[in-house]
């Protein structure tokens, strides 16, 4: 019974870290055009032109911008797709 | 250097001087000096707080296709620099429309190589004063912004 008990919990929490939604932030860089950005997240994220723009000027102006929260695994996806159009993508787990 | 488009949709580089077209030869080269900015090129995307498991698996499962990815822009680049030439004295670049992206990909990549390996600054790349072409480090970062103003123009032609 206290087995079963201690695995019962122990697939809760995992669950838990699983379920638990990730956030996508874009990192402010010398280097990537402003057009560039907000191209990109068009294309990556589906943003529409001017929604685009006032994440890229949110990078620009503070450094960094949340652009996706959600699954994890759809999280690591935008990160790749990011890193290949060579934005400074990081992953970190949302707060609930 | 002028640029204009085709009606087959392929865009054009022409009168190019020969330092600009000399860059442009240079482009696949700067591009793919990875080893000197790796750590910018393949970011960590958990910013350092990735558990170990994590971050190697990203390493075996995620770089190597983001590897292949940079090498075929590159690769595409290459082909058209290859067949770069002159035509009644005017130097001409031809671009094909579905070469845009990975043009604009490898501009991308060499802009950040060049930048790592000289440790330029904000300051600097923003700078209006023009580059010493005396030194080695005023080359480079002309080359920065002339890769920069091709990869507008190109923005801009693909829309």
């Amino acid at each position: 019974m206290t087995g079963t008990g201690v695995l019962a919990d122990v697939e809760t929490r995992d669950e838990d870290a699983i379920a638990q939604p990730w956030n996508v932030i874009v990192h402010n860089d010398p280097v990537n055009l402003m057009s560039y950005v907000t191209m990109v997240f068009q294309r990556v994220l589906g943003f529409p032109r001017d929604k685009a723009k006032r994440h890229m000027l949110e990078v620009h102006h503070k450094g960094r911008s949340l652009v996706y929260t959600g699954e994890r695994e759809r999280a690591e996806a935008i990160v790749e797709q990011l890193h290949g159009y060579l934005l400074l993508a990081t992953l970190e787990q949302a707060e609930i | 250097m002028r640029f204009r488009r085709h009606s087959s949709s392929a865009f054009e580089l022409y009168d190019i001087h020969p330092l600009f077209a000399e860059l442009l030869a240079d482009l696949p080269r700067a591009a793919a000096r990875h080893e000197g900015a790796r750590l910018r090129i393949y970011p960590d995307p958990f910013g350092g707080h990735a558990s170990s498991e994590d971050a190697a698996d990203w390493q075996e499962h995620v770089e190597p296709g983001l590897e292949r990815h940079f090498a075929d822009s590159r690769d595409k680049v290459s082909g058209d620099v290859g067949a770069m030439g002159a035509k009644k004295g005017s130097v001409r670049c031809v671009i094909p429309r579905e070469n845009i992206d990975a043009w604009i990909n490898a501009l991308n990549q060499a802009r950040l190589v060049i930048v790592e390996e000289n440790k330029f600054g904000e300051c600097e790349l923003s700078g209006t004063e023009p580059p010493d072409l005396a030194t080695r480090r005023g080359l480079a970062l002309l080359k920065v912004h002339f890769y920069a103003h091709l990869q507008e123009l190109l923005l801009e032609a693909a829309g």
